[in-house]
């Protein structure tokens, strides 16, 4: 039920120094797994795939600590050199005023400024680098949960801050500077114009929902409000989804669950969303709507489509195979 | 035999549903059939609720199929109660307005005075059902029938931590600052760390008491 944990044995070095950490900065592992029932979340990249691409293409174990970059730059210079990878939103990083590609292995050495600028399009950038970010795991994990105290480089929930200087294991031979073949930004950010196309699942209260009420829910196009973090994010509908049955007792959440509070105005839980709650649930969300869902600001238009469970889970098991996932979220 | 429904909850995790009621014996249930799956090489992780256990497998090994029937053969079984823990706690709640955000909509909804609610809340035995929602989070029942009120229509961006809050049946204390919707009917001094099981009673303390002592936290 744990996670594979890193060898405590390799010796870490301060690689880089935090110049400007930017407005919402947090270290990630893949997540805290097993302790749900305690009432701990998971934690761990909201994107998931631009997270285990940036690990994959550093030979990095899939759970190697990163640091997840929301919606602003993020500024660091580098103290011995090393090797990184930038994913997910940004569309390139800057080293010493040079602009570079981002989805591709780049090295630096001491003396490097480097640069994450903030995403045109998307919210979310994962910097990674070879041997993963060193932290003292708190309950197996380094994952950072603010909301519960847990994880980051103090292991208590903080976010990272300007001047705080982060390890890593070295390496003597370097890796070629690698990126995938195929193009991997994400589709918000290469078609912003077209809503945002999300693979649901019906579950929980599905049943219990009217015709109409599903219907809403693939039929009208929805858009993502300003309320919208780690812990989920709520949507804007024109027409509101009802729930004509009565309140729920407050059961277990899974991550990506669509929930309807009584407004009819969606919620879909992500990473560090809370272990029970109480409001009726329509849907979840396949693995790739997550990732998808992970980059969109406030204002993005989506579009929920019904999928097969068997299909999403055929989709999650290549994703997992691909990058050697023991589980999913 | 026990009766259970089963609802696909994500892609890789399948919902137990018993009884539709907050109620001891129903979640005795749910802890006594957590216990009898943790023992299934099949299962993942067990997240037990109220009234229902989330069962998490691996769609690699798996199929939804092959854990509902693990979990209807697993509910043929005699659901054994397992002995509750007799721990009591005594917290001390502040239930003034200043403090008790959603006081005067209660009374709206209610028509109970402040004070009438303060003496309504404390005076009840609780028990904890289930931890969840933020770590130490306790649920706790049964909140007396006048005081059962549904959640706020749009939950609150930010409750103060250690907010004495109330849903329906249910009762909890938020350990940490965090969104909520339920109702906040006072504030605690203190958090004991609560499990499962376990007796809770609240004593209600003055404005006052509570300044000159939550000062010194």
């Amino acid at each position: 039920m744990s996670n594979d944990t890193m060898s405590n044995n390799i010796i870490s070095h301060s690689v880089l120094r935090v110049v400007s950490a930017g407005f919402y900065t947090s270290l990630q592992d893949f997540g805290r797994f097993g302790l749900l029932a305690a009432g701990i979340t998971r934690g761990g990249p909201v994107d998931e795939r631009a997270f285990l691409w940036a690990n994959r293409l550093l030979d990095n174990h899939y759970n190697a600590a990163q640091l997840e970059i929301t919606a602003s730059a993020c500024r660091l210079a580098c103290l011995a050199e090393t090797q990184v990878c930038v994913t997910g939103a940004a569309s390139q990083v800057v080293i010493n005023g040079e602009p570079q590609r981002s989805w591709q292995v780049l090295t630096l050495r001491a003396g490097d400024q480097l640069e994450i600028p903030p995403p045109q399009r998307g919210l979310r950038s994962y910097l990674a680098i070879r041997g993963g970010f060193s932290a003292t795991p708190c309950q197996g994990s380094v994952a950072t949960v603010r909301r519960d105290r847990r994880g980051g480089i103090h292991g208590d929930g903080r976010l990272l801050a300007d001047g705080e200087v982060l390890k890593a294991p070295l390496f003597s031979v370097e890796l070629p500077q690698r990126r995938p073949q195929q193009e991997l930004l994400a589709a918000l950010i290469s078609q912003p114009s077209t809503p945002l196309q999300l693979g649901i699942i019906a579950s929980g209260q599905y049943q219990q929902f009217s015709d109409s009420a599903r219907q809403l829910l693939t039929n009208q196009t929805m858009r993502v409000s300003p309320a919208h973090d780690r812990m989920g994010v709520r949507l804007q509908v024109e027409q509101p989804i009802e729930w004509a049955g009565e309140q729920l007792i407050s059961e277990p959440l899974a991550v990506g669950a669509i929930q309807i509070p009584p407004d009819g105005q969606p919620i879909v839980m992500l990473n560090d969303r809370q272990t029970l709650g109480g409001y009726p649930k329509i849907a979840t969300l396949s693995w790739q709507a997550r990732c998808l869902l992970a980059q969109a600001g406030s204002g993005t238009q989506l579009q929920f489509y019904w999928q097969e469970l068997s299909e999403a889970q055929a989709h999650w098991r290549e994703v997992a195979q691909f990058f050697h996932l023991p589980r999913s979220g | 035999m026990n009766s259970v429904n089963l609802v696909t909850a994500a892609i890789d995790a399948v919902m137990v549903e018993f009884q539709r009621r907050i109620d001891r014996q129903v979640n005795a249930q749910v802890h006594a059939l957590a216990a009898l799956l943790a023992e299934a090489d099949q299962v993942v992780e067990l997240v037990p609720s109220y009234r229902c256990l989330l069962v998490y497998y691996n769609p690699l090994k798996h199929s939804e199929q092959q854990i509902r029937e693990l979990i209807l053969q697993a509910v043929q079984q005699p659901l054994t109660v397992t002995p509750e823990s007799t721990l009591n706690h005594l917290i001390e709640v502040c239930y003034h307005p200043s403090l008790a955000l959603d006081s005067e909509l209660i009374s709206t909804q209610t028509g109970l005075s402040s004070a009438a609610q303060a003496s309504l809340h404390s005076g009840e035995d609780y028990c904890v059902y289930t931890l969840g929602f933020a770590p130490g989070f306790a649920y706790l029942g049964d909140l007396p029938p006048a005081l059962q009120l549904p959640r706020l229509a749009t939950p609150r961006a930010a409750v103060p931590a250690l907010s004495v809050a109330i849903a329906n049946q249910q009762t909890a204390i938020y350990p940490h600052s965090s969104p909520g919707g339920w109702l906040i009917i006072g504030r605690a001094l203190a958090l004991p760390q609560l499990s499962a099981g376990d007796r809770v009673r609240f004593v209600a303390i003055s404005l006052a008491d509570y300044q000159a002592r939550a000062v010194t936290q």
